[in-house]
């Protein structure tokens, strides 16, 4: 029975071997199978992930962004009468409480 | 607005009643362009000066057809500007383009002639008199 069991092993080490050469026939097609889907793959899970948590992250960040380009527009100095002067959103010029219940906007010329 | 506006400061903005907000239309080329620009170049440097150069260009109106550089660089001094910064803004790139972009604004608005009034999203064309001026903002609430 032992020499049966070696006679086995030893076969079957054998078989396992010679695998090896086929293995080294097919490199060829694996390669490319292997490195696409690994390239492919992969990196975009990954990179769906970060750009997931990026965007996430970034929610809340294009409303600050958005008060940020806002407020350094937004020029406001009080003036020696105590009444704040400063640029619009969209640039024009303002005199006045900016949170004043009327907004009174003069299109004209200075001529 | 020469004549309105001062009462409309005392009476409405001063109170904290109303934010106004002057938004430029040059439609009488360079002479208004380049007044504007000086109003622009002092707001640069001080939003409080802008409202001073303002109330100065309407008061001498009658000036501005024949207004050149020097007459603006003196004008922008004059009122307290730091001529350094006023001449880099008159003479740059970024001061006229401001102007211009606020001209092309009002046109996508359809403002095209002045003065027109857009008092609480609600459009008074040509000029007003003071107490009609009253009488609007005393009716909002």
């Amino acid at each position: 029975m032992r020499r049966f069991y070696w006679l086995t092993l030893i076969a079957f080490i054998l078989t396992a071997c010679t695998p090896t050469t086929e293995t080294a026939v097919s490199p060829q097609p694996s390669p490319e199978t292997a490195v696409l889907p690994t390239a492919t793959i992969p990196p975009p899970v990954i990179v769906e992930k970060s750009t997931i948590v990026a965007d996430a992250t970034a929610v809340p960040d294009p409303t600050a962004t958005i008060v940020v380009e806002a407020e350094p527009v937004v020029e406001e100095v009080a003036g020696e009468t105590g009444v704040v002067s400063g640029r619009t959103e969209d640039g024009a010029f303002f005199l006045g409480d900016p949170n004043a219940p009327i907004t009174h906007i003069d299109y004209s010329d200075f001529l | 607005m020469l004549g309105t506006e001062p009462d409309i400061i005392a009476n409405y903005v001063e109170t904290g009643r109303v934010k106004l907000i002057f938004w430029p239309v040059l439609n009488h080329g360079d002479p208004s362009v380049y007044s504007t620009l000086t109003a622009e170049c002092m707001g640069q440097q001080d939003p409080e000066l802008f409202w001073v150069v303002h109330e100065y260009l309407f008061e001498n109106q009658a000036d501005l057809w024949r207004a050149d550089r020097d007459y603006y660089v003196n004008t922008a001094v004059s009122l307290g500007a730091d001529q350094t910064q006023f001449e880099a803004c008159y003479d740059g790139p970024d001061g006229i383009a401001t102007v211009l972009e606020l001209d092309n604004i009002r046109r996508q608005r359809s403002i095209f002639s002045q003065p027109i009034f857009d008092i609480n999203g609600e459009i008074f064309v040509g000029a007003q008199p003071y107490d009609d001026f009253a009488a609007i903002f005393d009716a909002l609430p």
